[in-house]
């Protein structure tokens, strides 16, 4: 940390941890006393900020490397931004002039984290979607409760509220809400938004925007088939993942996929656990089907992998 | 279990088994008197002395290591009745053999091969299946095998070659040695499965590599060759054995029914053999330094320090499965004579960084452990051999073949884990030095997550980072156009441009992960940590199991939290290796999340590749995945005795070396050692005492 001293010794070095810190958050200052210990009688140490208010003090100690030292915990303060502070020696060897030293204490709003998740790769023209949210404070604020909007590509609010007070199943303390929207009528790709606002509590969190991208599609008129099977044996791949995009599906025990999408030409790339990628283009006009043979992960084989 | 569980079948005719061997306790001399048959007598006149004056023991010949070249060399020159002493700085024997696959590739018309090219079964009877390659394939000679390992023409799938700068001299006499050692290796209790293939640097033209096998019983029984299932870690899925810290595998396939193979059915019964044969082994000793004679140059003995292993949670040290012939000695450092010679077999460079960071200074990482972490220590493949020998003047050999063996340096597929080469579960006391056995997810598995580096920025084309080239092994692997017998050697076209411009098949996404990014700093410039980011619904559609003993909420290699966010500073306090802030973490999944919306990867093309999945369902997980430095190709220079060679193109009197520490061989795995060790301890036995 930067230190200021006056002129004379003894000399005080001030470590601050962490730096910066979380509004609220705990911090500790280690304060540095260069001078013998049997000098300074029973010295301690003052902490006050920019107005004089004593956020803390301590005494002087010997420390494990064997020389004087003071530490003081406190919370770091709730406003952001710098904070000039004060230390000083108190109280002073008879014969010394006053000693003190100052420092910055760099305090930080809370982020929030949002996540949005089981959004669909493709939602149709003029049809409702919807998907979830998450919320929740990396410092351990509870979230309850806590406010959001989702706004289209104009800015306009096409949506507004807040989330639960459950945690969300697999989580510790992810609070969240389902959201329902209506997609534009016109197909397309639109960039809308959602954002977590700063909830009202005792710490400061800064508003957090994640894009929401909505890939809206023609109506379905067009299926494709897809069936997997394992390229040695012939036998069917289930679970294998089938993506066209926007559009994605599992096979099922019988290594069969069925996606229903808008007449194109797609990509299609068919995966499995322990299958590579396979890749191929496909037109689909009115029903296509795909086979698609996996090749097993195997491409190194005990001779390789072992010595 | 351990050597100390009382519920293990006595069977005093059939030599030792491990009760006896237990036993047979720490003390040299009542060990021996425990083994019967000639072997003893010997031990007992010969063991190592405590001495006084300089030294603290002495025996005619020291070996510093207790791997593939220092068992075997061990054997070899007891055999001949020299006294015989092996440090080794692990708690236990084996070295990387004990984890390894066993893939034991020699060759040269060797005694296998000959069995197999008469559709023969192993003496005791154990192989019921038919060989695995055509005569034709198994029709080799000492000739071809060395026109093999010293072939101008190859060039691998790296565009690097494998064989044209093998050492000539070493070339020849390791393959005339080649059929002997494999007899020999039989000869002490090792049983070969049927011919599959050629392993790395084992040449292109003929199949050289059974694995070693033992029969699944109802005694760990090494002279009849048989294990449980106890000790070859096959009662439970997630549980191993002290004896075996790797799992064994199924060996139908190349044996018959009831088989199982891996480095256990190696090391275990080449150990036993020592044993009973009056080796010594002082385990828990780094070797440091060698002692040299300043008028003579003679070798005469080593120093080696206390190096014990603590368990961290119970604070007891690891002890040897077998401890007959071990001597207990826990002086900080002793210094050992060597009255005929000293063998370095201590092992490679590959747990060294700063030594690594001689062929590619990136791999001065100190995160990235060297394969067998755990198992091995410390003080595994320390590079102890090579800094020694230099102080005493000798040279080096084929240091840039380092860079010229695909598993030399990779990307594994194993997240989770430090120890990311072998899937080590829990039953092995060195277990709880890497907490977690890792999460196997193949290359293939490598499309469900992105990788980021230590400031949470990509860095590559994920499904690639895994990716490379084989290993220049018969029956081809893409490094000459010719493949099985129609392989020419020394054939022109193998490396003609426009073969190679066809083979060439290496991304370089290795150099990417280990490259200079934004949380480097001088002097070292550590690319630090990387990591697989992925979100619950990977986990949904991978059915990957996420739980201990895969993986290990303690260990620091594993995290899950909530958020992004969460997870950020959950790395970045938990981590051993991560240095710096993961800053972009957040932002880096913003932009993938966008880049699979719009099914488009500008930075890396993943699209083109595989498909792309949004990392956006709470919890999210981050499994750490490991560069592994797995074995070393450059070394101590040696001649075809296995001598070290000083600078001025002499031996050094009375130091030999074999395995890892010898450069100038590019051949991987197992063939190197055993064959290095056979010749050493044949010659260094030889020599005056």
């Amino acid at each position: 940390m930067p230190t200021q001293s006056d002129t004379d010794a003894p000399v005080l070095t001030i470590d601050l941890a962490p730096q910066p810190v979380d509004a609220g958050a705990a911090l500790t200052m280690v304060i540095h006393v260069d001078a013998p210990f049997g000098a300074l009688g029973g010295a301690g140490v003052v902490l006050t900020d920019a107005t004089g208010t004593e956020l803390g003090r301590a005494p002087v100690v010997v420390g494990d490397d064997g020389l004087p030292v003071a530490t003081i915990a406190l919370d770091a303060p709730a406003l952001p931004g710098d904070h000039q502070w004060q230390v000083a020696l108190v109280p002073l060897p008879s014969d010394a002039a006053p000693r003190t030293a100052t420092l910055t204490a760099c305090v930080l709003a809370h982020p929030i984290g949002l996540t949005l998740w089981d959004m669909p790769d493709a939602v149709q023209a003029g049809r409702d979607f919807t998907f979830r949210l998450g919320l929740k404070c990396p410092c351990g604020c509870g979230s309850a409760h806590w406010p959001f909007v989702v706004q289209d590509q104009t800015g306009a609010q096409v949506a507004a509220g807040t989330v639960g007070d459950a945690p969300w199943p697999g989580t510790d303390a992810l609070c969240h809400a389902q959201v329902t929207l209506t997609a534009p009528t016109i197909p397309g790709v639109q960039d809308w938004a959602i954002t977590a606002l700063p909830p009202h509590h005792a710490l400061p969190h800064i508003a957090r925007t994640l894009p929401l991208r909505v890939t809206v599609t023609p109506a379905a008129d067009a299926t494709l088939t897809v069936i997997a099977v394992d390229a040695a044996t012939g036998a069917p791949v289930d679970r294998a993942k089938v993506v066209a995009h926007p559009f994605r599906a599992f096979t099922d025990a019988s290594g069969r996929a069925t996606l229903h999408l808008p007449q194109g030409t797609y990509t299609v790339f068919v995966s499995g656990k322990q299958y590579f990628a396979h890749r191929q283009t496909v037109e689909v006009s009115d029903t296509a089907t795909l086979h698609a043979p996996l090749h097993i992960d195997h491409a190194f084989s005990d001779a390789d992998t072992w010595a | 279990m351990t050597g100390k569980k009382d519920t293990e079948t006595e069977k005093a005719d059939s030599g030792l088994n491990r009760r006896d061997f237990f036993k047979a306790g720490a003390a040299v001399g009542v060990g021996a008197a425990t083994l019967g048959a000639p072997a003893i007598a010997l031990a007992e006149q010969d063991v190592p002395m405590a001495t006084s004056g300089p030294w603290d023991y002495e025996a005619d010949i020291v070996i510093a290591g207790g791997g593939c070249a220092g068992i075997t060399a061990a054997i070899r020159a007891r055999d001949t009745g020299a006294s015989v002493l092996v440090v080794d700085q692990n708690f236990d024997l084996g070295g990387r053999m004990l984890h390894s696959g066993s893939f034991l590739s020699l060759g040269g018309g060797d005694v296998i091969q000959k069995r197999d090219m008469a559709g023969q079964a192993d003496r005791e009877g154990f192989i019921t299946v038919p060989p695995a390659e055509e005569p034709a394939e198994l029709d080799d000679s000492v000739d071809l095998l060395f026109t093999d390992v010293t072939d101008w023409s190859v060039v691998d799938g790296k565009a690097q070659s494998p064989y044209r700068y093998n050492e000539r001299e070493l070339m020849r006499a390791w393959a005339e040695n080649c059929p002997p050692t494999r007899q020999f290796l039989m000869d002490n209790y090792i049983r070969f499965t049927r011919i599959s293939g050629t392993h790395g640097g084992g040449g292109l033209s003929r199949a050289r590599a059974p694995y070693c096998f033992l029969m699944l019983g109802d005694v760990t029984d090494i002279k009849a060759g048989t294990i449980t299932r106890e000790d070859a870690g096959l009662v439970h899925p997630e549980r191993t054995s002290p004896f075996a810290p790797v799992q064994m595998e199924d060996a139908e396939s190349f044996v018959g029914p009831g088989a199982v193979r891996n480095g256990v059915a190696l090391a275990r019964p080449l150990e036993f053999s020592a044993r009973e044969k009056g080796v010594v082994f002082m385990l828990n000793r780094r070797f440091t330094d060698l002692v040299q004679d300043p008028d003579s140059g003679r070798i005469l003995g080593i120093k080696g320090t206390y190096s014990p292993r603590i368990n961290p949670e119970t604070g007891e040290r690891l002890e040897s499965f077998w401890q007959n012939g071990n001597v207990d000695e826990r002086r900080e450092t002793v210094s050992i004579r060597a009255k005929k010679a000293v063998i370095l077999a201590s092992g490679g460079h590959a747990g060294n960084p700063q030594v690594r960071s001689m062929f590619y200074p990136a791999m001065r990482e100190p995160a990235f452990p060297t394969s067998g972490m755990a198992l091995q220590g410390p003080g595994g493949q320390d590079a102890s051999a090579m800094i020694a020998a230099l102080k005493v003047g000798a040279n080096l050999a084929g240091m840039q073949q380092n860079l010229s063996y695909p598993t030399t340096f990779h990307i594994a597929t194993r997240l989770g884990t430090r120890d990311a080469y072998t899937d080590m579960m829990p039953g092995h006391p060195t277990f709880v030095f890497r907490g977690s056995s890792g999460l196997g997810v193949g290359n293939a598995g490598f499309e469900e997550f992105i990788a980021v580096n230590q400031v949470g920025k990509r860095f590559f084309n994920e499904v690639r980072l895994p990716k490379r080239p084989g290993g220049n092994r018969y029956p081809g692997d893409g490094a000459a156009p010719g493949q099985g017998l129609e392989h020419k050697p020394r054939d022109w076209r193998n490396c003609s441009a426009e073969w190679i411009k066809q083979s060439y098949n290496y991304d370089h996404g290795l150099d990417a992960a280990i490259a200079i990014n934004e949380g480097s700093k001088a002097p070292h410039y550590y690319s630090g940590p990387l990591w697989a980011i992925f979100d619950q619904d990977a986990v949904d559609r991978t059915g990957w199991e996420i739980r201990y003993p895969f993986v290990n909420e303690s260990n620091g290699y594993y995290f899950k939290a909530d958020t992004i966010a969460e997870l950020t500073r959950k790395i970045e306090a938990g981590h051993p290796f991560q240095r710096v802030p993961l800053s972009y973490l957040d932002s880096t999944i913003v932009s993938w999340n966008t880049y699979v919306t719009n099914n488009l990867d500008p930075e890396f093309d993943r699209h083109v590749d595989a498909p792309m999945y949004a990392i956006a369902k709470p919890p999210f997980y981050a499994l750490s995945i490991m560069v592994i430095w797995h074995d070393s190709y450059g070394g101590l220079r040696v001649n075809g005795r296995q001598q070290v060679i000083d600078m001025h193109g002499q031996p050094i009197p009375g130091l030999y070396a074999g395995g890892e520490a010898v450069g100038g061989f590019n051949k991987h795995g197992l063939g190197k050692g055993h064959v290095h060790g056979f010749i050493a301890g044949t010659h260094a036995a030889a020599e005056l005492g």
